[in-house]
């Protein structure tokens, strides 16, 4: 079955959400695609989104190759997803704080205990802890595909420290500066309030033991060198606070100061974007030298709030994804609205049989991998490469979930002077602090090459403006 | 503000403001080299690296002072901490870390200079592009005093802003005196010389108008060092260089409301040399006056270092 196309119908018709931006397509002929695609490398060139990766200790930066034709959503679609989202982010944080505490989904056996306790994401040093407002995944970044005209899916979710927003809103940024008449002919949902979500978000957490009366919020960062440290200082500037590395943070009598021209200031609420093992070398990983000594003890007494909370990494790990459905259930008594992907445990004996018999058909993944790496495709590798992989997993089967491939829609993208399909997936973003809140947007990942269902930027993905159309204008033509 | 942040703010001005200076030295070496065929002198690219600082790093990658290879050191190559280009690179580094705390327009400027230098490539440099670069450079390096001064609020980030590009220049004005007037007193050089080498010194400092507009069309060693020690007009002064640098170091008190060792270091600076004279100057000796003042306004940057970038410990001490 051919992989459902988000702009066209079968018969090659114009979607009627699409209706103004095929005209806007048809209206650029000879070169000018060609010079509107310049012109935007040139702007997101300047503006500054590069984001960097590591090659022989030399530091490249190169751009995210953005593409020109938006990825739609009517609103009745994103209702649906919307609801799906909130749902789904409401049940994982219910989860992570009964993980850490009295532990009822284990005790009512829908999740067997040796899954969480045994997990390397599980963080032992929050047991009996819970954060302001019990929430521990503040920020959440689902990977949303689609399969059909109605199915959407949930790929994976993201509760640590999901990236990619600042595209989404430099995408918009570009397309209304090089295109304005498509805002005003088509009624899109604007997303510049996310910063202002964000820091109320944050601020609505501050610890209760807080007497500033605007509580004192910075980004962690691991520094100027990490690939999303664009992103970390795009947000701090959107939000007017300070971004601030390990160094410019010190702990005394379990008070978080940070380091200022002058003097000395207490921080409140912490918005970090390195890795639970970084965070403070005196509770984690020792060698770190990008944390902040103390800021563990500073935080367990109250002083300080950490977002997303340490150990929220026990949510979107690959194997207990496969529960959501089940959190829902338990925790909200509600039916899930977005529907995970069918997923084998390769721990599982009969479930790693099916997967040795029907590689070809299957996608496996491994359990703590990210960024499209450790994954093997089944359709598009050959004898070779599934027997070594096939080796792997039999070594360390807990370590392998296996997903069928899925027919990711596509998109209408810019390929060397013409429009080709290629596929897409879509990640919102998710707030939950004293209430919970979707930004009217998200990232749309394209992957560039021909066939690939890798969308991620590292492995050559772009991205795309994602509009939310506003009631009135789903059935524009 | 973080402690790093005006450290950073600091050093992205000093860079720019060294930037400016190397092109504008190198454009007037230049400026001889195609005009002075006859001459038989020919020392105006080795007191380009005197003035630069960079002579003896130079000496050990060549072994010959000529334009190619000086042109070649102080504006492109990537070993030598202070050229151009890295100059650039610098400035766009100690600002990319902290794009928080610039404007969008005064980033724009510099990330765009950033991406055009990949263009002059050392490997298709030829000499006769070089005052094209040069220009480049210098406009580069005014638009983006322009979208500072335009877009920047006026707070502490516009102070230490100033400071790197006051104690720059300062630091910049009297290397170049210095080494001028090295060549200017040495036996070998005939009047005829003397006089093309005062104008090269304004030339560089981007003044040669603006002198003659003051003090007439002759150039006279005395009026040349009032121009470039005591005229306040003049914003290559030192005098108008330690002025500026006084004022965003009590503006730095005010703001933070706490007054620091940077405060009283520079009040002390503006007292000393206020009083002095051009006679007393030229009595003790110009060079030994210069590295006087080079010393103190060294002992400035230690100063203003210690106040504001070493971290909170210091900056919460109290200075009356």
């Amino acid at each position: 079955m051919p992989a459902y196309n988000e702009m066209l119908n079968n018969n090659d018709s114009v979607r009627r959400p699409y209706g103004k931006v095929a005209k806007w397509i048809d209206s650029m002929h000879g070169n000018i695609f060609e010079e509107k695609h310049n012109e935007a490398k040139d702007l997101l060139k300047r503006i500054g989104i590069t984001f960097s990766i590591y090659k022989q200790n030399d530091l490249n930066e190169r751009l995210i190759p953005f593409d020109m034709v938006p990825r739609i959503f009517t609103s009745k679609e994103w209702d649906i997803l919307e609801k799906g989202v909130i749902q789904r982010t409401k049940a994982i944080n219910l989860f992570i704080n009964d993980i850490y505490n009295s532990g009822e989904i284990l005790k009512d056996k829908i999740i067997p205990p040796e899954l969480i306790y045994k997990n390397k994401a599980y963080e032992p040093s929050m047991v009996g802890f819970t954060p302001p407002k019990k929430i521990f995944s503040h920020i959440t970044g689902s990977d949303i595909v689609r399969t059909s005209n109605n199915s959407f899916m949930i790929l994976e979710d993201n509760c640590r420290t999901p990236s990619g927003v600042s595209y989404m809103m430099q995408n918009r940024e570009i397309m209304m500066r090089m295109f304005p008449s498509l805002f005003l002919e088509n009624s899109i949902s604007p997303i510049d309030d996310y910063p202002i979500f964000l820091r109320n978000m944050l601020s609505s957490v501050a610890p209760k033991k807080c007497n500033n009366n605007e509580p004192v919020i910075v980004i962690l960062t691991p520094g100027s060198y990490n690939s999303a440290y664009y992103e970390h200082s795009f947000l701090a500037d959107l939000m007017g606070i300070e971004l601030v590395e390990g160094r410019d943070l010190f702990v005394e009598k379990d008070i978080v100061y940070m380091r200022t021209v002058r003097g000395r200031q207490k921080v409140d609420v912490l918005y970090r974007r390195i890795d639970d093992q970084y965070l403070d070398p005196l509770f984690f990983d020792r060698n770190s030298i990008i944390g902040v000594p103390g800021i563990m003890s500073a935080y367990r007494n109250g002083n300080i709030t950490i977002c997303n909370a340490p150990g929220s990494g026990i949510a979107d790990d690959k194997a207990i994804y496969t529960y959501v459905p089940d959190m829902i259930k338990f925790y909200l008594g509600e039916k899930p609205i977005l529907k995970n992907v069918k997923t084998w445990k390769c721990g599982n004996s009969q479930d790693l049989k099916f997967v040795k018999e029907n590689i070809k058909d299957l996608v496996i993944k491994e359990v703590h991998g990210s960024g499209g790496h450790g994954m093997l495709i089944g359709q598009y590798s050959t004898k070779n490469q599934i027997n070594l992989f096939l080796k792997k997993i039999l070594k360390n089967p807990e370590n392998f979930i296996a997903q069928p491939t899925l027919s990711l829609s596509t998109c209408p993208t810019y390929i060397k002077n013409s429009l080709e399909q290629r596929h897409v997936d879509f990640r919102p973003f998710c707030l939950q602090g004293d209430s919970i809140k979707i930004c009217k947007g998200g990232l749309t990942r394209v992957a560039l090459k021909e066939n690939s269902l890798i969308v991620n930027s590292s492995q050559g993905g772009g991205v795309k403006d994602t509009w939310i159309l506003q009631p009135k204008d789903n059935y524009a033509k | 503000m973080l402690s790093r942040t005006a450290e950073n703010l600091y050093w992205a001005c000093r860079y720019i403001e060294r930037a400016e200076m190397l092109a504008r030295l190198i454009d007037v070496g230049y400026r001889i080299a195609i005009t002075k065929k006859t001459s038989k002198y020919n020392n105006e690219w080795d007191s380009i690296l005197s003035s630069s600082g960079v002579k003896e790093d130079f000496l050990e990658k060549y072994s010959e002072i000529n334009q190619r290879n000086v042109e070649k050191y102080l504006c492109f190559d990537k070993n030598n901490m202070s050229s151009i280009v890295n100059c650039i690179i610098h400035t766009r580094e100690n600002l990319r870390v902290i794009r928080t705390s610039i404007t969008r327009e005064v980033w724009d400027v510099i990330n765009s200079a950033f991406q055009e230098i990949e263009n002059f490539k050392p490997s298709n440099y030829r000499s006769s592009k070089l005052p094209n670069f040069l220009r480049w450079i210098i406009q580069r390096t005014s638009m983006l005093k322009g979208a500072i001064v335009s877009t920047q609020l006026t707070d502490d980030i516009y102070d230490f802003m100033n400071l790197g590009y006051y104690i720059e220049r300062a630091d910049n004005t009297i290397r170049i005196l210095d080494v001028k007037y090295y060549i200017l007193l040495s036996k070998d050089n005939k009047n005829i010389e003397n006089n093309y080498q005062w104008e090269t010194l304004l030339r560089s400092i981007a003044a040669y108008i603006q002198y003659r507009r003051i003090y007439g069309v002759n150039v006279d060693p005395r009026k040349i060092c009032h121009f470039l020690i005591f005229n306040k007009s003049n914003p290559r002064s030192l005098l108008y260089c330690a002025e500026n640098i006084n004022n965003h170091v009590n503006n730095l008190c005010k703001y933070y409301n706490q007054k620091s060792l940077a405060y009283s270091s520079t009040s002390k600076l503006l007292a000393k040399y206020s009083d002095v004279t051009i006679d007393e100057i030229f009595k003790t000796g110009t060079h030994e006056f210069l590295l006087d003042y080079m010393k103190d306004i060294d002992s400035l940057n230690l100063s203003i270092s210690s106040s504001y970038f070493d971290g909170g410990y210091n900056a919460s001490k109290n200075y009356t």
